[in-house]
């Protein structure tokens, strides 16, 4: 098989049953690789009344079929399970070095089902697997968990673990791969710390076979040729992804103060030049990536200190600096150090943590409600205080360990116009009212409010550009509801292919137009897929996603912005500017034949797509 | 075309170059980058130079073939005036090469955190020259 290695891993922790299952080109062909197949696999496990904890609720890790050659930006994984957090489907991907090692070690992907009693982690290596004892790694952080298992395994191995965000049962725990790549949204570290998972170790040295060897070299010059002389990737390997900051800052984009305000002049000390000035000191990249754009920082003194170590990305910038309204890139290294430790999800704890002093400084709640902090926006000591006490759930860590939403709940109407979720989860650092095709990317993603989820944040935003796709080029003014449904329908059906199947990186990814990606994608696995057959794939894999969050109950009230995110402004760039989700919704629903009521796909599509057993699942119990 | 012709685009967009450098105190924040800038204009065609070279100064010219600029940007004079009255999606404008960029990418990073009061500036400057009917051209 070229590409795939034909190979997914089951294990199941509870009867300590280790097999290896082959997958066949046909399934592959449908499916495409990482979420796409999870989908499906997880589909397959789906049974009435499953939680996040049930033993039967899978993990699913999931290379795509570019993960470990050569192809620039694209060796990837992603976890998906029912999420923790929000209770519909989970999924997070990840970039680093384990997606190229799982594939070396003769497996494209890895399913976990049931409970272990004792904390374990799995080694896999050369095709085989076997599960070990972790008592002795229970407690530690993910750094610490890493450099243990690399003395116990040899250091050719890649490790992904959980800190102890994961085994306290944060539900936005994360997981983790040398420090400071993360697997980082919806959870997915708990349903590790639930099973009493604590890490996956992989080893090996098996290629990826390339379909099209000689062509597929040639090719890849050309394409090595685009990375050199796009912009973009040249302020990437400059700045990371926090190179966008300063115009997000300016433009609108960047949300402050919990999205309340439009201005922040203080703001332009989180920028590149003063992130370069006072925290970097290297660059590194992910296997395979000529854009090395992860950051690593160090700060020498002072009250937060650091040792040499992965740097904040711009969302950590964005949630602890324009929402928490803090200008001090050096506490924010420090605190990203701490979640990567610890292994949570920066935007969920940010963006919960701004909620909840919104809620403080509008009188909705008081000083007790919080533990005796008095959180406040800039107040960096009650801030890092909040923070460090997520990861063990003390004290005013209980209470931000739960999440907006579950917090929403518990203080009742009143938290609603402070929230920032959809589905249940935060929204990440793009501001909608001033692209209006965001508020149909945050309301319509599969797994809550983001900004990856389908590709109508990367094209509407400008930083991708698709001129093969015309939904993908002309969409007309940024500020009007005018064929922003079009575009999201496509968005998803490319971005189900491009980000979450292949898996490329939303940052290196967008050095490519979509005839490279897809002439990539079919020379190293040898189909020979068009654009149309691809843009159909990704179609089907968007509505097996669709239709799991509706097996959990999601309905088309679901797919609404909050409150928070569809208020106009009085100040800044964005000033007096809304997106009307309302109407970009009612002509969505109509180009993917979903009710307007139940957010279900029609039986007619479901059939026509290929989806009986999902109908089966949404119609018929 | 916004500008009929070179000269209408040296009178708007290089006057209002010129009037951002005797802006002592702005034209020191824009010059703190030390770079020389070569703007590329087509439709109509025209280069403006802005060297800030002494890190003090914005000395402004125009088709300038003897200063070595370190940057090239690229475009069409219709983007330009879209760009410096804050309508222009900048990234979208660079992904889509609708603006070429030539040169060092971070030293037009560093740029942007200065280039913010610069839309209002270039609507004042409009009014002042009698030319608001181009704020909405854009």
């Amino acid at each position: 098989m070229y590409g795939y290695k034909g190979r997914i891993l089951y294990v199941n922790l509870t009867s300590k049953k280790v097999e290896v299952t082959n997958v066949s080109d046909d399934f592959y062909g449908e499916y495409l690789g990482g979420s796409g197949v999870a989908a499906k696999i997880f589909l397959d496990h789906y049974k009435k009344g499953l939680t996040y904890d049930s033993e039967y609720n899978p993990i699913i890790i999931m290379t795509g079929p570019m993960a470990g050659t050569p192809t620039p930006s694209v060796s990837r994984f992603i976890i998906s399970s029912l999420s923790p957090l929000t209770g519909i489907w989970g999924e997070s991907n990840c970039g680093g070095f384990f997606a190229s090692y799982l594939k070396f070690a003769s497996f494209d992907g890895i399913v976990i089902t049931g409970k272990s009693e004792n904390p374990v982690y799995l080694f896999a290596s050369k095709g085989k697997a076997e599960i070990r004892d972790a008592s002795k790694l229970w407690g530690l952080d993910t750094y610490k968990t890493e450099e243990f298992l690399k003395k116990e395994n040899g250091k050719d191995v890649e490790v992904i673990s959980i800190g102890p965000a994961g085994e306290n049962l944060v539900p936005y725990a994360s997981v983790v791969n040398r420090r400071g790549h993360l697997a980082g949204r919806t959870g997915m570290g708990v349903v590790f710390g639930s099973k009493k998972l604590k890490a996956v170790v992989v080893q090996g040295n098996e290629p990826v076979q390339i379909a099209k060897p000689s062509k597929y070299k040639e090719y890849l010059k050309e394409i090595f040729e685009v990375y050199k002389e796009n912009p973009t990737m040249a302020a990437l390997k400059d700045s990371g992804s926090n190179s966008s900051y300063d115009l997000s800052l300016q433009t609108g984009d960047l949300p402050l103060r919990n999205w309340s305000k439009g201005v922040w002049p203080e703001g332009d000390f989180l920028g590149s030049v003063k992130y370069k000035d006072k925290i970097l000191v290297g660059i590194e990249t992910c296997y395979s990536c000529p854009v090395a754009c992860k950051r690593v920082v160090e700060i020498k003194d002072g009250p937060y200190k650091i040792e040499k170590g992965p740097g904040p990305e711009y969302e950590t910038v964005g949630e602890f600096g324009g929402m928490l309204q803090i200008a001090d890139i050096e506490f924010i290294a420090y605190v990203n150090d701490i979640a990567n430790r610890m292994g949570f999800d920066t935007i969920t704890a940010g963006s919960t943590i701004a909620f909840l002093g919104d809620l403080h400084e509008n009188g909705v709640i008081d000083k007790s409600f919080l533990h005796g902090v008095d959180l406040k926006f800039g107040d960096k000591d009650a801030v890092l205080q909040t923070v460090k006490s997520i990861a063990d759930r003390t004290g005013i860590g209980e209470l931000v360990s739960l999440g907006s939403e579950r917090i929403a709940n518990l203080i009742g109407e009143k938290a609603k116009d402070y929230i920032t979720t959809v589905k249940g989860l935060e929204a990440p650092m793009h501001d909608p009212r001033g692209n209006f095709a965001l508020a149909l990317g945050y309301g319509l993603s599969v797994r809550g409010a983001c900004h990856v989820s389908s590709l109508v944040f990367p094209v509407s935003s400008g930083f991708m550009y698709f001129p093969e796709i015309p939904e993908l080029t002309d969409f007309g003014d940024p500020c009007s509801e005018k064929l922003k449904p079009e575009l999201a329908v496509k968005a998803e059906d490319f971005g189900m292919f491009f980000n979450h199947s292949a898996i490329w990186c939303i940052f290196g990814g967008a050095a490519l137009n979509a005839t490279q990606v897809v002439t990539l994608f079919n020379l190293v696995t040898g189909f020979d897929y068009s654009l149309e057959d691809i843009l159909k794939r990704g179609e089907k894999i968007w509505y097996l996603k669709r239709g799991v969050d509706n097996l959990f109950g999601i309905e088309s009230k679901d797919d609404r912005l909050p409150k928070k995110l569809k208020t106009p402004l009085s100040e800044g760039f964005t000033q007096d500017l809304a997106p009307n989700d309302e109407k970009m919704l009612s002509k969505y629903y109509k180009l993917r034949d979903i009710d307007s009521i139940t957010g279900k796909p029609s039986k007619e599509k479901l059939v026509s797509i290929g989806l009986s057993d999902l109908l089966q699942l949404l119609y018929e119990g | 075309m916004v500008f009929r012709d070179p000269e209408e685009l040296k009178q708007v967009l290089g006057g209002f170059f010129e009037k951002v450098s005797q802006d002592k105190e702005f034209a020191k924040k824009f010059a703190q980058s030390k770079i020389l800038i070569r703007f590329n204009y087509s439709e109509p065609e025209l280069s403006i130079t802005l060297d800030m070279t002494d890190g003090e100064n914005i000395i402004v010219t125009y088709n300038d073939k003897e200063k070595r600029s370190e940057v090239d940007m690229d475009m069409k004079a219709d983007i330009a005036h879209k760009f410096w009255l804050g309508k222009l999606n900048l990234t979208m404008a660079i992904t889509r090469k609708m603006m070429i960029v030539r040169g060092p990418v971070p030293r037009v990073l560093a740029f942007i955190p200065v280039l913010a009061p610069t839309y209002q500036m270039y609507k004042d400057y409009l009014k002042e020259i009698g030319r608001e009917d181009l704020i909405e051209v854009g």
